[in-house]
């Protein structure tokens, strides 16, 4: 399975990101930088964290013009997997690939610290690999975290299972305490902790590893079968 | 050459966390009459349009792609005639 | 053409020196140095090269005493940044810089130019940041003053480290009457390096070309080196446009472009 990591102006999660799919996968990974206008030969793609654009505007929202991102809509369109992480989320959010957006921190604050946030389903492409409820000790990371969408879309996310992951004590005033939610069709997973950080006991945390590999293994079932 | 004068402010409904914290700073300070407070983004534009009634649809296509995410946010402007 | 500057005569008359910084006999020394009386460039060059800000030239007696050598030492005072040997072919970077004065004028940007500073010394000395730290003196947070200052400052170094991908991972912070008016706001950035790519602020030959990046720059530029180190005094805050603003995003692309990564 070969991944593609959107380097973006601005982007600082980047190399997180790539070691994290030589570490945890040990896959092929390359970096794509915006200005790129292929991903065909690409089976997974990362948005990654940052400051993409300087975040000036709204978080993701200049980012979303960037070259690469008519390639994204396209690889999303053909079922390719998509994880957007923090700004990558923003990002997805802004070009309408997610619904919903984001405000800032209810505490206009910069948080940095590492929350328990719950698995709320188990069966996309992103999570197959956890429990249940399970719960994860995931990095935090973020101004603008505090995730918003109107009645009728929260109400449709929560009939179409797409609230991935929620934050156990909410630190930002997300609505419903949603940390993590995919599109319907399930290829799409935006989440505003940050998996990457947490692949190994050196940097407190490996809860976030099986996000990787739940990816990788379902990849590989869905390609053994056809 | 015009001038475009855009605002862009939270829906009605939609927590503002900044006005908030102003409208406490601003009650702390002894301005009780201070009812509500709401934070948004003041942008100014110069276009080189032919007439008004373009600068004005060229801003609406703006606004709605880029200056505001209509998600959360609401828009208005003003577009005048300025000297080059 | 016309030319608006003022000559090398009217510098000398006027004492147009001394508004940008320089003493009557640090003039006078620069006149014995390159043999005539300066242009308005070459003052203006003086005065910010031997500007407390750039030349620490009252700090440095007390600075000597710091020890620069040993054997683990790669790089001393002189470059943009200090280099140890740790082992295995790596090295760590250290840059540490106060910036007081501007802090004390306008506590965000201050402080956040004050940590872009010192993240572009440590990668153009060809080393990736990792991380930053700060030393901080406030007044007692109970005066209105400083607890605007402390809040604007703490989050000024944690705002431009967070847009660059730079944790604080540590730091101290000591409150005590005596920095009321002055605080003092230290922040060092550690970057980390392979030897053999240590890159030095050296060139020579005749006919290279030179490049000067960085963003654009206005009246807040201009002499910010020279307004860092004045008194200060009740009048500064009119000065406030010589405070700089940050701009973190301009800083990561340099940041990228400079190690390629």
């Amino acid at each position: 399975m070969r991944f593609a990591v959107i380097v973006l102006p601005g982007s600082n999660c980047d190399i997180d990101c790539y070691n994290a799919i030589e570490d945890v996968l040990e896959q092929p990974v390359d970096y794509v930088w915006h200005k790129e206008t292929d991903l065909t030969g690409y089976d997974g793609i990362i948005i990654p964290g940052g400051f993409s654009y300087g975040d000036y505007l709204r978080a993701g929202a200049i980012a979303r013009f960037a070259p690469i991102m008519t390639q994204v809509e396209k690889a999303a369109n053909e079922g390719k997997v998509i994880l957007g992480i923090c700004n990558g989320f923003q990002i997805l959010l802004e070009a309408g690939l997610l619904p919903g957006a984001m405000r800032r921190n209810d505490n206009l604050q910069f948080i940095c610290t590492t929350e328990t946030i719950t698995v709320e389903n188990n069966q996309t492409l992103f999570t197959s690999e956890y429990s249940f409820e399970e719960e994860l000790q995931i990095p935090i990371a973020h101004a603008e975290g505090n995730y918003y969408c109107d009645e009728q879309t929260l109400v449709a996310l929560k009939k179409n299972n797409q609230i991935v992951f929620r934050y156990k004590n909410n630190p930002n005033g997300s609505i419903d305490d949603i940390a993590g939610i995919v599109n319907e069709k399930g290829n799409i997973l935006g989440m505003m902790p940050h998996p990457e950080r947490a692949i190994s006991e050196l940097l407190g945390s490996t809860d976030g590893r099986k996000v990787f590999q739940s990816i990788l293994k379902n990849w590989r079932e869905q390609h053994a079968a056809s | 050459m015009y001038k475009a004068k855009v605002y862009v402010t939270f829906k009605e409904g939609i927590l503002d966390p900044q006005g908030k914290a102003i409208k406490g700073s601003l009650l702390t300070l002894g301005y009780d009459e201070t009812e509500d407070v709401r934070i948004g983004k003041f942008i100014e534009l110069q276009l080189e349009t032919v007439n008004k009634v373009t600068a004005e649809v060229r801003v609406k296509e703006m606004c709605e792609k880029l200056l505001a995410n209509t998600v959360i946010e609401d828009y208005t402007f003003e577009i005048e005639e300025v000297e080059q | 053409m016309q030319h608006l500057e003022p000559t090398p005569e009217e510098i000398a008359i006027e004492k147009v020196y001394k508004d940008m910084g320089l003493t009557d006999s640090e003039y006078n020394r620069v006149i014995e140095l390159i043999g005539r009386k300066p242009n308005f460039l070459e003052t203006g060059l003086f005065s910010v090269m031997w500007s407390e800000h750039c030349s620490y030239k009252t700090s440095k007696p007390v600075l000597r005493r710091f020890f620069t050598e040993g054997k683990r030492v790669l790089q001393g005072p002189g470059e943009g940044a200090g280099i140890l040997d740790i082992g295995d072919n790596q090295a760590v970077v250290f840059k540490i810089e106060s910036h007081n004065h501007p802090s004390a004028i306008e506590p965000f940007q201050g402080a956040a130019t004050g940590v872009g500073g010192i993240i572009r010394d440590v990668f153009s000395m060809g080393a990736r940041p990792i991380a930053l730290l700060d030393s901080l003196r406030f007044g007692s947070l109970e005066d209105a003053k400083v607890k605007y200052l402390f809040r604007n400052v703490v989050s000024g170094i944690a705002n431009y480290g967070n847009s660059m991908g730079i944790p604080t991972v540590g730091g101290e912070t000591i409150f005590d009457n005596t920095y009321r008016g002055n605080p003092l706001v230290n922040a060092m950035c550690v970057g980390l390096i392979n030897h053999d790519q240590i890159q030095k602020g050296i060139a020579k030959g005749i006919g290279n070309t030179m490049m000067y990046v960085g963003a654009s720059t206005g009246r807040d530029g201009i002499h910010g080196a020279t307004f860092a180190s004045e008194e200060l005094t009740e009048e500064s805050s009119t000065k406030r446009p010589s405070v700089q603003v940050g701009d973190p995003f301009m800083e990561k692309l340099y940041w990228r472009l400079l190690l390629n990564f």
